[in-house]
């Protein structure tokens, strides 16, 4: 009987057909009797609403009592009141019901989510999800909405990138699901397809993503699908963040001022770089070891003492004298403390027919390198009109312009303000001292060692100035009261309308190019990304007598995508003052740039089910076409071209709906989910799968090649994932738990092939390997004390997985990445640290001879470790430390990570907190590398000062060896660092003010501390970074800004 | 229940965890990355100060201001006397205390399993500390408590004080009746200081005015600086006899102008003669090369005084009989050290493996020897037959750089004795067509090239000043007189070069002179001469005044010696 209604239901959807409402013959006449609970203070509510939906409703009385007459098989109970969250509730077969209900501001599992096709109440969902409804959002101060996805949803790894002002996060879902492709998940903003792709930047280590620039209290809610994502087939492989943007809901004219100003301090944990004093003494044991003598060291400018005297005829002494013996502390010239400041103004109204939403805002933020600042200025209405009975219009459209002052990250010594402040020699100073030891104010240029200025470097900072407009429109036709089409047209035009990077002649380093010395360069960039995208799909929704309930959604999507980045590179203009391209010398003038267009076609179907509330089934379908597809790739082919389907199937059982269930006082909710969907990751490049040419210069002549090997075989890459959860609430909706435990699998996965030289090319794609993730996200939160003047609500988010390489034709694959080497091997986790082992230095002769351990030169002389040198282990025991000795020495991913919230309220005061942590990670610290490497004239950390000097010392750093000749700064574990960390992402302490004015209907005051406290054993600037998005570039630290501890008071004005 | 009370405990015990986890964990990373060493936080100064043994010595660097020096993050070693080293030493004269002192203290850290330690450190008074491995000492003091690490270098306890040394000047100077210490002394001069001396006006007759400031100099200590205590020297004294052995023996061969200067460059060449690189014992050797490369007997000479000074040692022997075959060596200038030529842009040095060098010069230009063109016959291979037709050949680099020039010169220096030489050279054509294999088209070339030379303080050869614009103006000879060499394209060897008479005007090769001395270039006096390389037209033919090939000149002094 259940298989042949159901079958009706999907032959109903099928034909689109409306048939009249079956007669309500299982209605059935009962008494149900009840008491509302305030579950603070024990008070019986009244005025609360207790509706069977579809059935009956009443209100409750003074005493906080109901009755209800009828219900239903499969009844729940919805309890609504003002001020209170709702509540839902399954009869089964009770009849005196006690319902208590908590405040509003808890964060309950009876909540409706947003998911791709609308609102949808918890309870109701079949998938693995985490969502956040945006309610203080704003008391954090965050620039982008990363933040708030990293503390309050889980199964998300949310990394942030780089403390440069916004530079937003890496988010991996569920483990590394790719290992050379797109590693993000899709963002639908307002049910259009956001681009999100990094946008290339030239100046080196940024990371300009525009998912950054949306202000967060222009979001109203997000959910991060887990599974089910199938519905977006080739693109939602990484998971699927759904981001609704603010909406009126009432006519009521509501205007929300926001405000902060605040201030980003210096980094506290900075490197321990040597001193004026250590480093000389540093420097003058290198000069020997280089093999000066001493008169030749003492006549060093830097190192020779005499000071100057200004004579008749001359100087006599060391001209330089002042030169070389300053005390700079670098790092204090790079970075400083800034200011940050937010103004944001929406307003929410309208009338019976038209709803607005209205935003505009600024935001100032200035990063903690001198002359780094973001602004952004956004604008945003949305509206909501309904034009007849049976047309609703519903337009978003946004606005943003972004403009970033920006410093090179990475270990680029030239230009990396905060690399050259730590390299930099601390006894020279920013300005030029003359000879008699007054300072000047103009700068020094570049130093003896060849360093930048930094002070010069944060001077000429890089610019990006950018603008997106991100648009939809929405049309909703009503058939009937079940049948809906809708049409979206959406458009996004993204502009990087202007990317400068002028580098002075002055102060600054330059490479010397293969074509001549450079004295200075400019460089800009212009990019833009157009893209078209449509959805259009049918929708169903019916429930058949409360015990069948069917939605079901077709329709299919398009997006048409244009991109095109031009760049132009121009060296040695005439003076420092002229910095445009056309200023440059034309014989070392460069341009580059390309062009991309592609076009994605999506099928899909999605149907849910639910039998009596209680089972429910959905089923996702999606076939995609896209210009990536090679033509000769396997799927289904289709009017001559290849189409992948992607399905997904879940299911969820809500236990307690069940009769039995009825009894026990344990669990408020227990529901069972199950899921196995199918995906697909597209991002496999415009033209992989067919041959392009690209321009070459010969002798300057430009001619065309071509560009690659094609792959006409080449697909997207599938991914398969298995997911059981668990999601209950316990002693009285106070105690909420979500579980998920996952298995996937990531096929056809998009190798890098490395090609021999006769081919003419070094890479080809092809689809190699497969790749599996499992692990469990676990979410409790729960509301620990509920009093009437003092709650307290706290949670925990910990997510753990394993991932393994289960095949890939090549056995073992290796990457160097600033000088570490990561290894991908069949059967391991991926991109692991694979590098030599160390135990300490050898401390004396004796042990050096005794160990005898040697490096072989490629004319095969042996050159043994001596006294000083690390102590590698030599794993072969054939007393040659080579590559045959290399192994695993660390894992970037993580044992388990997540976040902790805590939210404390009393009468009108509230403190938040928001820890994130993550543990087990190892980082490969790339920088210490260099800082520690103890092989040149580069200032070093105090480990330098520590170092072997003589026979018999015991110390953990060598000795300092001028070019580094036994190679003691390899890549080893002396690199390798323990990352865990546990952070104060965020603490806020606010006042809501109670006010009788007619005008002000709500005022906040608030104080938040971002990064207050980080606990690491991590040596680097800040154990939370992402360099890269590709799994490879997990846990490098190759000098990446640390992330401010800010503090900013704020308010909001509700009129 | 139990339910909430599990939860209840985990959120009370886990948030004051946290709090505790966070209290500055970073800089405990920081210390147990590094280590704790106690050592690194102490300077010399800081050290000898804790050191009790030291005290005396600790006073001591107080009262002459080196301990500023110590305190400086510069890198030294330190010899610090224990106290029982004092005894004896008088410590009440500041100055007397800075010299020893200042010997105390070395640049640079040298740990004692530091082998440069044992060969010579160089002391912040810029004298050197040298070790005796005999004794085990430095400069007599034993190290008794070594190795002691600070931040800014090691500390050595020995039982001695570093003992100060002269260096080898000083030392010479106490040798008064010595000829090497008087003529050394007498080249003693003051001199103006250009470079401090500054111009404050100009007197009536137009010369400039200067605030004067004086120096000293001495062209022997500039040359063999074995007064300073930057390089380490061995230095030799003959005794007078000795000496004026070998003046007799030298003196003909550094002839100059007068007698005053053929006395002064003698002498100077003897004292010059005795100055050796290095810390060296002369009785362990036969004979030794001196600094300007001149070997120097030392078998069995007798040593009447020995001294370890700071920059070296000192010897005074007897005598040392040094060989002027030695002394008076063959003179080689390479062909690419040309100083100059009639128009460089024609001159090419080429990178031959076969050249003296690796390199050789070859001009580019016309030759013509329709005059005297030679061939080899196939079947009689080592006679040489003239050939009548006319040919001619270039050898050019590109064809817009042909010389076409007549005694288009190429000129060099020699610093010669005033004695006879045998002049060499070897001019190596290896452009094969010169030598044609298959002697069908052209045949075997002629290499002639021409030699005019100037003497020392005489004239210097002037080109193109008479009428046909081209002749060379000889000193040495006349300008009818040259030396030539004759060879064959093709022949790889030393050409001995003769005179030759010129023929007036063109100045185109005639005869070969057959006199006595036609092979001997005789050189009056000593001191540079100047040699033109110069081409041997056959003709008067503008465009083929001839090539020019050069990969060096020997010049062999006709020593004849016991």
């Amino acid at each position: 009987m259940k298989q042949l209604k159901y079958i009706l239901a999907v032959l109903m959807l099928t034909a689109g057909l409306n048939r009249p409402v079956l007669a309500q013959e299982s209605v059935k006449q009962t008494e149900i009797s009840g008491t509302v609970y305030e579950s603070a203070t024990g008070k019986p509510v009244s005025g609360a609403q207790v509706i069977i939906p579809g059935i009956t409703s009443v209100l409750t009385n003074d005493s906080g009592k109901f009755v209800l007459n009828k219900t239903v098989a499969g009844a729940y109970i919805n309890v609504t009141a003002p001020g209170y969250a709702p509540k839902r509730i399954s009869l089964n077969n009770k009849k005196v019901l006690s319902v208590y209900l908590l405040d509003e501001s808890f964060k309950g599992n009876y909540e409706d989510i947003s998911l791709p096709f609308g609102n949808k109440n918890a309870l109701e969902n079949s998938f693995a999800v985490s969502s956040h409804e945006n309610r203080d959002d704003y008391k954090t101060g965050f620039p982008g909405i990363e933040g708030i996805l990293q503390g309050n949803v889980n199964g998300l790894n949310v990394r942030t990138r780089t403390g440069s002002p916004n530079a937003g996060a890496n988010m991996f879902l569920d483990g590394i699901n790719t290992l050379n492709i797109n590693s993000q998940p899709l963002i639908v903003i307002d049910g259009i397809i956001y681009d999100n792709q990094l946008i290339y930047s030239l100046i080196g280590g940024n990371h300009i993503s525009a998912l950054s620039d949306i202000d967060i209290k222009d979001i109203e809610s997000v959910t991060v699908l887990k599974d089910g994502t199938s519905i977006y087939g080739s693109k939602g492989a990484n998971g699927v963040v759904v981001i609704n943007t603010i909406q009126a809901r009432t006519p009521a004219t509501r205007i929300n001022f926001y405000s902060y100003l605040g201030v980003s301090l210096e980094p506290s944990n900075r490197y321990r770089m040597m001193g004026a004093d250590d480093y000389r003494n540093y420097i003058y044991d290198m000069s020997s070891d280089y093999g000066l003598t001493a008169n030749q060291i003492n006549a060093l400018p830097y190192l020779n003492s005499e000071k100057p005297v200004v004579e008749s005829w001359g100087v006599s002494g060391n001209e330089d004298y002042y030169r070389y013996n300053q005390s700079t502390d670098w790092q204090n010239e790079v970075f400083r403390s800034s200011f940050n400041q937010n103004y944001h103004l929406n307003i929410t109204g309208g009338n019976e027919s038209t709803l607005l939403a209205v935003a505009v805002g600024y935001m100032g933020q200035s990063g903690v390198v001198r002359n780094t600042d973001y602004s952004r200025y956004s604008a945003r209405v949305n509206a909501n009109i309904k034009m007849n009975d049976w047309f609703r219009l519903n337009a978003n459209i946004s606005f943003i312009y972004a403009e970033r002052q920006l410093a090179f990250e990475g270990l680029n010594r030239n230009f990396n303000p905060a690399y050259a402040s730590l390299i930099k020699a601390p006894f020279e100073s920013p300005y030029i001292y003359n000879v008699l030891g007054e300072k000047t104010p103009n700068y020094e240029s570049v130093d003896i060692f060849n360093v930048s200025n930094p002070t010069i470097l944060v001077n000429y900072p890089s610019e990006n100035n950018r603008f997106r407009f991100f648009g939809n429109l929405k049309g909703e036709i009503t058939f009937s009261n079940y049948l809906k089409a809708n049409i979206i047209f959406g458009l996004t035009s993204d502009k990087v309308t202007k990317e400068q990077v002028f580098m002075p002649n002055e102060g600054v380093t330059h490479d010397i190019s293969a074509t001549g010395v450079i004295t200075n360069e400019s460089q800009q960039l212009r990019n833009s990304l157009n893209q078209v995208n449509t959805d259009t799909y049918l929708s169903y929704d019916r429930s058949f007598d409360n015990i069948h309930n069917v939605s079901a959604h077709a329709g299919f999507r398009f997006q048409s995508g244009r991109n095109e980045l031009d760049w132009g590179k121009a060296y040695n203009t005439s003076s420092d003052e002229m910095k445009t391209l056309g200023d440059g010398v034309n014989a070392l003038a460069q341009v580059g740039g390309n062009i991309g267009s592609w076009r994605y076609i999506s099928d899909y179907l999605n149907v849910n089910y639910s039998y009596l509330n209680k089972y429910l089934v959905s089923v996702n379908a999606a076939l995609d076409g896209s210009s990536r597809f090679g033509a000769d790739a396997q799927g289904l082919k289709l009017f001559n071209h290849v189409f992948g389907l992607f399905p997904s199937v879940n299911a969820a059982w809500l236990l307690t709906s069940e009769d039995f269930m009825g009894s026990q006082q344990t669990f408020d909710v227990l529901k069972v989910r199950v899921g196995y969907s199918v995906t697909g990751n597209d991002d496999i490049g415009n033209y992989s799968a067919s041959s392009y040419y690209i321009p070459q210069s010969f002798l300057g002549a430009y001619g065309l090649v071509r560009g690659n090997i094609p792959n006409a075989s080449l697909k997207w890459e599938t991914h398969k994932k298995a997911v059981l959860g668990i999601d209950a609430s316990l002693l009285k909706e106070k105690l909420n738990v979500s579980v998920d435990l996952y298995t996937s699998k990531t096929e056809d996965l998009i190798n890098i092939k490395n090609l021999s030289t006769v081919s003419g090319f070094s890479v080809a794609l092809m689809n190699d390997g497969a790749l599996q993730n499992t692990g469990v996200d676990l979410n409790i939160n729960g509301r620990i004390i509920d009093q009437n003047n003092l709650k307290w609500d706290a949670g925990v988010n910990v997510s753990t997985y394993k991932n393994k390489l289960l095949s890939a034709s090549t056995d073992e694959t290796f990457n160097t990445i600033v000088g570490g080497i990561i290894r991908t091997k069949v059967g391991a986790p991926v991109a692991q640290f694979y590098g030599y082992q160390t135990n300490g230095i050898i401390s004396s002769a004796e042990e050096a001879t005794s160990e005898n351990l040697n490096i072989k030169s490629s004319d095969g002389t042996l050159t043994q470790f001596s006294a000083g040198d690390v102590r590698f282990v030599d794993k072969d025991e054939n007393h040659i430390i080579n590559s045959e000795d290399m192994t695993v020495i660390g894992d970037p991913n993580p044992d388990f990570f997540g976040a902790l919230t805590s939210k404390v309220q009393w009468k009108q005061f509230s403190l938040n907190a928001l820890f994130t942590f993550s543990y087990g990670n190892d980082i490969y610290n790339a920088l210490r590398a260099n800082l520690e490497s103890l092989s040149g004239t580069d200032n070093q950390t105090i480990a330098a000062v520590y170092r072997w000097k003589t026979d018999g010392q015991q110390t953990m750093t060598p000795r300092a060896s001028w070019g580094d000749p036994m190679e003691n700064a390899r890549f080893s574990d002396r690199w390798i660092e323990d990352g865990s960390y546990i952070r104060l992402k965020s603490l806020t302490f606010a006042y809501d003010l109670t006010l009788k004015s007619k005008i002000i209907n709500s005022a906040q005051v608030y104080v938040t501390g971002n990064n207050l406290l980080t606990c690491s054993r991590y040596l680097g600037y800040d154990p939370e970074f992402s360099a890269g998005q590709s799994a490879v570039y997990a846990g490098i630290d190759n000098g990446v800004t640390p992330q401010p501890q800010t503090v900013l008071f704020g308010v909001k004005i509700g009129l | 229940m139990n339910c909430k009370y599990i939860y209840k405990s985990i959120f009370t015990l886990l948030f004051p965890a946290v709090i505790l986890l966070l209290n500055g964990c970073n800089d405990a990373a920081w210390e147990s990355h590094v280590g704790n060493d106690e050592f690194v936080k102490k300077n010399l100064y800081q050290a000898i100060g804790e050191k009790p043994e030291l005290s005396i010595y600790y006073n001591v660097l107080k009262k002459t201001g080196y301990n500023e020096i110590l305190e400086t993050s510069n890198s030294y070693t330190v010899f610090a006397p224990a106290n029982s080293a004092w005894s004896g030493v008088d410590t009440s004269s500041v100055d007397n205390l800075t010299k020893l002192i200042g010997m105390t203290i070395a640049y640079k850290t040298y740990f004692t399993d530091n082998t440069e330690l044992y060969t010579e450190v160089k002391a912040v008074n810029d004298k050197n500390i040298f070790y005796d491995a005999t004794d085990k000492t430095f400069n007599g003091a034993k190290l008794i408590d070594p190795d002691y690490r600070t931040s800014n270098g090691v500390l050595h306890v020995t039982d001695k004080i570093v003992e100060r040394k002269e260096n080898i000047w000083s030392f010479i100077s106490t040798l008064t009746e010595s000829s090497q210490y008087k003529y050394i002394k007498s080249l003693n001069e003051t001199v103006m200081d250009e470079d401090k001396s500054v111009a404050v006006g100009v007197y009536p007759d137009g010369r400039t005015k200067y605030d004067t400031i004086w120096k000293n100099i001495n062209n022997f200590l500039s040359a063999f600086p074995i007064d300073n205590e930057d390089s380490i020297y061995t230095y030799v004294m003959v005794e007078n006899t000795g000496f004026d052995m070998l003046y007799t023996k030298y003196k003909p061969y550094f002839k100059m102008s007068s007698d005053l200067s053929t006395d002064s460059l003698t002498r100077f060449n003897i004292c010059g003669d005795f100055v050796f690189n290095g810390l060296i014992d002369i009785t362990k050797v036969d004979t030794l090369e001196n600094v300007s490369g001149v070997k120097v007997p030392l078998a069995g000479v007798t040593i009447s005084r020995t001294y370890d000074a700071s920059n070296g040692r000192v010897y005074v022997i007897n005598q040392s009989n040094i060989r002027l075959k030695d002394k008076i060596k063959p003179i080689k200038i390479e062909g690419e050290d040309f100083i100059n030529a009639y128009d460089k842009n024609y001159v090419f040095t080429r990178y031959k493996r076969w050249a003296s060098g690796e390199r050789d010069i070859a001009l580019s230009c016309g030759e013509t020897q329709s005059d005297s063109l030679w061939r080899k016959v196939p079947l009689a291979p080592d006679t040489v037959v003239k050939k009548d037709s006319v040919a001619s050949k270039t050898y050019f680099i590109n064809s817009n750089l042909v010389a076409n020039v007549a005694n288009f010169y190429i000129e060099y220096t020699a610093n010669v004795n005033s004695t006879n030489y045998d002049v060499y050279y070897v001019a190596y054509d290896d452009i094969s067509d010169h030598f044609d294999s298959t002697y069908t088209s052209y045949g075997v070339y002629k290499v002639v090239q021409k030699l005019f030379v100037s003497m020392p303080g005489a004239k210097k050869l002037v080109r193109g000043t008479t009428d046909n614009g081209a002749e060379v103006v000889n000193n040495y000879l006349g300008n009818m007189i040259c030396f030539a060499g004759e060879g064959y394209a093709g022949v790889h060897e030393l050409t001995k070069l003769k005179k030759w008479s010129l023929i007036q005007d063109t100045q185109i090769l005639d005869t070969p002179l057959t006199t006595a001395d036609a092979d001997v270039m005789s050189v009056a006096q000593s001191g540079t001469m100047t040699m033109w390389l110069c081409n041997a037209a056959r003709s008067t033919t503008a465009s083929r005044q001839g090539l020019l090939f050069l990969d060096y000149i020997l010049l062999v002094p006709r020593i004849t010696e016991e």
